[in-house]
């Protein structure tokens, strides 16, 4: 009965036992698995094992056909069903039989589908108890599953804590994945050319179910990586988990940030609307300026772009970057990252535990908590929260922008990179550096007259050798600030062994200067970033100015992340919150009980008007406009519902080149919704 | 958290999700209606924009047409639906949209037959950059359905389609008038720096694009033209480029090169002040 051999693998020990009495299912038993397949005999081919033998009877001819042809587990049965067939005893013990060999193989299919846990083991796992059999089944699982084996066996409790790491980690990765998702389902409908982007990516939003939704996601996905990835960094280096030994994991998470935001900038292009043309083109522009400018600014411009202007050229390199190149790169990357955090160093432990002088909390510390099931299910939780909360923010709060085409020939007023490059526009603003060379230079010149060196006014020394985008947009963005993040764990090394202190990662207690060198550079960020946004040294001509609050040339978009963009007041009462008519905005200064809506805007575009006066009348000849008086017009302009609305703002000539009006026009659809 | 907590309420956010998605799926169907309707009306706006632009010194403000100059396209006959005659009689079998694309695409080679009895200065240019015009596919296609918006909708039209009439047709000034239209003084040495700054911001806004930042007419919109844009440092050519006729170009335009008209855009001291901004590398401010 060799073929009878075939033994169950494991045996559980939730009252399973082995059979009892009969030596068939037990003979052969091989601890190591499987007993190894037998042949038919020699000279026995399969056709015999088919030959009707006349003077059997049908079920006897069944009963060989089992024994040769079944499943293992079924042959292992046929002895019972055997002694079955006597009655009696053997009944009972053949349902017994059937129900343990039943429950073995279900055991067995679920060891293969978990990579080693039985049922009794699964249930466990889930309920959060501890593994029942020894060796840990979920051990195992770390080396035969691939995603398990990635992870570790386990964590050191404080480590894990919420407020240590916030999940930041963690969640970058989730951003990434939900990008590389959505991403991929945009591509399906997505064409990398000048003449079909556009198109496309209205059919997305107006043709493809859920279309709207994966490109919302992948936008919300965008931002919320940036901002993650940042915390994340900032994390890190508070926590003081920048230092040895995770020295090398924090440079691979410098190149991450990085990556990051040139994924997340690659990706701004694709949309091809003014937006995306502007603001890759305010980005290039600073690869212009790499110095020496004759070689490598105008050759990596070049390479960017494709050419003198973004373009088709252009555009298809972006795409590539976006979908292939850079996302490779960073998989790759965040490998390398993953697997020191995983498999060289750890997650940092809080210092002031890890410090502590008390050895039982150093102890408690780091008591291993098990990746299987403690955090494998909290990050499955955190994946399932965080999945409602970006699909609920894009479904029903947050919409992707998206303006008009683009136009290489017009500039939209005010227009500014993403806003987590808003610091290098407003480095490029050049509010520090460039006075200090102008103050340096006058100081020099004073000295070269007093010398008595020829000097007629207006002479200059260095400011002509000084090159304000060089400097500003490019060396020391690129240079300064990555060359510091890499430096970090080095420089405070040196400093350490410089002032012989005894290396700590604890902020407050230990880490004083660190405080202060991070609030210092946090308040300077914020201010260069607040100088990036077009509140800060951008003047368009007053009107101009009153035209883009009321009537912006697109959507404004605020320098922060994920806010819906506005497009104004008078595109938001829309065609039929706009009566035709004309309306001098005089009379419309002291507000009314019975005010509409309508009437309310319209005493808001007097206020300022009014204002922009009182400024010229106080001398601001920047902000003010002399005497200044508005119109705004209303007018059916085709009967199928198109109407055009024109600000109109007139005041005194001061020169005779000033032209003393200006006319801000647009046309309202009827079924135009900018809401 | 006990690991069937976390499991609970993993559970709760998964169905939350799922939710979320029917009830973003049942309400799909109607949000990409109205997402197709708000793009089209925002196709309607930019068409009226750019027909402000390059259409209305032939066509007119409201496409009521000028006499002389080119035909009416608010128009019953071209764009009632059911009946357009006027494609009829051309055994056009295409779409009205179609045509009108096309007309405007690939231009007018020939007078239409249906104008004989009109006198035209200039035929319909191309305006494709597909043909050496300025304008991108998406641009076109906002001017088609702004001209398609003329047509009777839903609600029947409470006024009657514009027909052709006769406007007045654009007087030139004359030669020797030219000095008096200036609204400011200017003699050999020019118009003083004033009218020239106020030119050159004007020249920013609105010519650079094609003329170049330097007047060279070699703007980056200089591509798409169909003849390339004045080189306004050029003095051999700018000595032959009369005051009077560098008016008429920069007020009417030339279609047909690619020039924009800009007298509607412009007001008349702005187009003074642009033209001797214009004129100043050569300093050609006064005919000789």
């Amino acid at each position: 009965m060799g073929l009878f051999n075939r033994q169950i693998k494991k045996k559980t020990t939730n009252g399973n036992g082995t059979p009892d009495g009969n030596g068939h299912a037990t003979n052969g038993h091989d601890t190591n698995g499987h007993a190894p397949e037998q042949l038919p005999a020699d000279g026995e081919t399969g056709a015999e094992l088919f030959q009707v033998k006349t003077s059997q009877s049908m079920s006897e001819r069944l009963l060989d056909i089992a024994k040769d042809k079944s499943p293992h587990a079924v042959k292992e049965l046929i002895p019972w069903l055997e002694k079955a067939r006597e009655g009696g005893e053997g009944r009972t013990e053949f349902i017994d039989k059937t129900k343990e060999v039943a429950w073995q193989q279900a055991d067995n299919t679920v060891r293969a589908v978990t990579a080693g846990m039985g049922i009794a083991d699964t249930r466990a796992f889930f309920r959060g108890d501890p593994a029942i059999e020894k060796p840990n089944p979920r051990y195992k699982i770390h080396v035969n599953a691939f995603f398990a084996h990635i992870r570790p066996k386990y964590y050191e409790k404080s480590s894990t804590k919420f407020s240590h790491t916030f999940g930041l980690g963690y969640l970058s990765f989730y951003m990434f994945m939900l990008e590389t998702i959505t991403g991929v389902i945009l591509m399906i409908f997505y064409t990398p050319s000048d003449r079909r982007a556009y198109e496309d990516i209205v059919k997305i939003m107006s043709a493809i179910p859920f279309g709207q939704l994966m490109r919302d996601l992948h936008r919300v996905g965008a931002e919320l990586m940036v901002l993650i990835v940042v915390l994340h960094m900032t994390r890190v280096f508070l926590t003081g988990s920048f230092k040895p030994p995770r020295t090398f994991t924090w440079l691979t998470g410098v190149v991450l940030l990085i990556l990051t935001f040139a994924l997340s900038f690659s990706g701004y292009l694709l949309p091809w609307d003014q937006l995306a043309y502007w603001a890759v083109t305010i980005g290039t522009s600073m690869a212009k300026s790499v110095p020496p400018k004759e070689i490598v600014g105008y050759f990596s411009n070049l390479i960017m772009r494709g050419g003198d202007t973004i373009n088709q050229n252009g555009l298809l390199r972006f795409y590539l970057m976006h979908v292939f190149a850079l996302p490779a790169i960073t998989l790759v990357l965040i490998s390398v990252h993953y697997y020191r955090v995983a498999r060289t160093h750890g997650i940092s432990v809080p210092a002031a535990e890890e410090e502590s002088p008390d050895p039982a909390v150093r102890k408690a510390a780091k008591e291993r908590i098990d990746y299987l099931p403690e955090l494998f299910t909290r990050e499955l939780l955190w994946a399932a929260i965080a999945t409602f909360v970006v699909i609920a923010y894009s479904a029903w709060v947050f919409h992707a922008p998206l303006q008009e085409h683009s136009n290489p020939l017009h500039t939209p007023l005010h227009t500014t990179a993403p806003w987590y490059f808003l610091w290098i526009q407003g480095l490029l603003k050049d509010a520090f550096v460039l006075p200090a060379i102008r103050a340096l230079d006058q100081t020099m010149v004073s000295i070269a007259k007093y010398i008595g060196a020829d000097m007629p006014p207006g002479s200059t020394i260095i400011v002509p050798f000084y090159d304000s985008p060089a400097w500003q947009g490019v060396i020391i963005p690129t240079m300064i600030i990555p060359a510091l993040f890499l430096g970090v764990p080095y420089i405070n090394e040196w400093w350490e062994k410089f002032w012989g202190t005894k290396p700590s990662r604890q902020l407050l207690k230990n880490r004083k200067g660190t405080v202060v060198v991070a609030i210092i550079s946090t308040i300077f960020m914020m201010v260069i970033w607040y100088q990036g946004t077009p509140f800060y040294g951008v003047t368009a001509p007053p009107a101009v100015e009153i035209g883009q609050t009321f009537i912006p040339e697109e959507g404004v978009l605020p320098p922060v992340p994920l806010v819906p963009d506005d497009w104004g007041p008078v595109r938001r009462l829309g065609y039929d919150g706009l009566p035709d008519g004309e309306y001098v905005l005089e009379n419309y200064s002291v507000p009314k009980p019975t005010d509409t809506e309508f009437d309310r805007m319209l005493a808001a575009m007097q206020q300022e008007v009014q204002r922009r006066a009182q400024l010229w009348a106080e001398g601001d000849k920047t902000h003010g406009i002399p005497n200044a008086k508005g119109v705004f017009v209303v007018q059916q302009w085709q009967q199928n519902g198109l109407k055009r609305v024109n600000l109109e703002i007139t005041w005194d000539k001061t020169t005779p080149s000033d032209t003393g009006k200006y006319d801000r026009v647009i046309y309202l659809h009827k079924d135009a919704n900018y809401k | 958290m006990s690991v069937q907590f976390k499991i609970l309420i993993g559970i709760l956010f998964t169905v939350a999700t799922i939710v979320v998605l029917v009830i973003y799926g049942i309400g799909e169907d109607a949000r990409m209606a109205r997402y197709q309707k708000n793009f089209a009306a925002r196709s309607v706006q930019a068409g009226a924009e750019y027909f402000e632009t390059y259409c209305i010194t032939c066509h007119g403000e409201k496409g009521e047409g000028i006499a002389g100059k080119g035909p009416a396209l608010n128009r019953t006959d071209l764009l009632d639906l059911k009946g357009t005659p006027y494609l009829k009689l051309i055994n056009w079998n295409g779409t009205t949209a179609d045509f009108i694309r096309n007309t405007i695409a690939a231009g007018r080679p020939q007078f239409s037959k249906y104008y004989e009895n009109e006198n035209y200065q200039q035929h319909m240019p191309t305006w494709s950059q597909d043909y050496g015009g300025p304008l991108r596919p998406d641009q076109i296609d906002a001017l088609v359905s702004y001209v398609l918006n003329w047509a009777p909708g839903e609600n029947p039209p409470t006024v009657p389609l514009v027909t052709p009439t006769p406007g007045p047709t654009a007087t030139p000034i004359p030669p020797g008038e030219i000095l008096k239209a200036i609204p400011f003084p200017v003699t050999e040495a020019g118009p003083g720096d004033a009218v020239l700054a106020a030119g050159k911001t004007i020249y920013t806004k609105n010519c650079q694009a094609c003329h170049g930042p330097e007047l060279k007419g070699d703007g980056p919109g200089a591509a798409g033209t169909a003849k390339p844009p004045r080189n306004f440092t050029d003095c051999t050519a700018m000595q032959q480029f009369d005051l009077a006729m560098h008016h008429d170009a920069v007020v009417n335009g030339r279609p047909a090169n690619g020039m924009p008209a800009w007298g509607k855009k412009l007001s008349d001291l702005e187009i003074w002040q642009v033209i001797m901004y214009e004129r100043s590398p050569c300093q050609v401010y006064v005919p000789k």
